[in-house]
């Protein structure tokens, strides 16, 4: 069976406006197998944003990055996209 | 959404989560704890210059009821301060806490901002503690010199004077400068302040 690899991953997150986006990013790229983190703020309100979260890397385990997320005290809203790999 | 987390996950190692706080711990209300700071440093400095004037014009000469006095006042504004900014702090914390939570549709138990905000609570108040403490042995110094004979009490009485004012005048240009205007005027601030309580201390001890 051939192996299939997830190499990239975008996800509707809403974030406390206390977390910086660029917090948010290099420390998403700190996970393993992660090689780029793209963060674009959608929505800005008082005490949140809505961002598009692109994840991008080698292999990636999607538990991960959403148990990140969930540990900062980001709400995932839902996985709009994944790219997947073969071999 | 529901998240099914794996309990293996690597993101448990402590550096990830080590290094995640402290980033945000950078960018999180530091400004109470050095407003915290400055205020509990005046009152702990003007407290005791005022004890140790009424003091000296009241005729006292021994440093040793000095130095305990002085530490015993400083501990207890310490202690009310610490008291009562855990109080202040962790209702505000969960005020702040319960409103993201609305806003987030989640509980945050646990989470990092949930631990981070907890810390600065918990910084806040240790530095409403120390503050006084710090500004208190700031006076109190040239006392501590003189219980060891090192300088003469009147010596020590008008160093610890002097030590009082200049801590004060950096005081307020810390503050000034912070503040982007004129250090100097909140430096001269500082220091009328200081000889406010000291003449109104004369007064009381000369009567």
């Amino acid at each position: 069976m051939v192996a299939v690899r997830l190499i990239k991953i975008v996800l509707d997150v809403l974030k406390p406006r206390e977390i910086p986006v660029y917090h948010l990013a290099t420390s998403l790229a700190e996970l393993e197998n992660v090689q780029q983190v793209t963060v674009d703020v959608i929505e800005v309100d008082v005490k949140t944003e809505t961002v598009k979260l692109t994840v991008e890397g080698t292999n990636l385990d999607i538990n991960d990055v959403l148990r990140h997320l969930e540990e900062t005290g980001c709400s995932v809203r839902s996985i709009d996209s994944v790219a997947v790999k073969k071999g | 959404m529901e998240i099914n987390l794996r309990e293996d996950s690597p993101l448990t190692k402590a550096s990830l989560l080590q290094g995640f706080l402290q980033r945000l711990a950078r960018v999180l209300d530091v400004e109470i704890a050095r407003r915290y700071f400055a205020l509990n440093l005046f009152d702990g400095m003007l407290t005791v210059l005022g004890f140790i004037v009424n003091y000296f014009f009241l005729g006292g000469r021994n440093p040793s009821v000095l130095l305990a006095s002085g530490l015993i006042i400083s501990i207890g504004m310490a202690i009310s301060g610490l008291t009562i900014a855990m109080l202040v702090e962790y209702s505000e914390l969960r005020k702040e806490l319960n409103e993201l939570e609305k806003a987030l549709f989640r509980d945050l138990d646990g989470t990092h901002i949930a631990r981070t905000k907890m810390a600065t609570a918990l910084m806040n108040a240790l530095v409403n503690a120390i503050a006084p403490i710090l500004g208190a042995l700031a006076v109190l110094f040239p006392i501590l010199l003189t219980s060891i004979g090192l300088i003469g009490f009147t010596q020590a009485f008008e160093l610890s004077l002097f030590l009082s004012m200049l801590s004060l005048f950096l005081l307020g240009v810390y503050l000034g400068k912070n503040a982007g205007s004129r250090s100097i005027v909140y430096g001269i601030i500082m220091v009328l302040a200081g000889s406010a309580t000291a003449i109104i201390a004369y007064l009381l001890g000369a009567v």
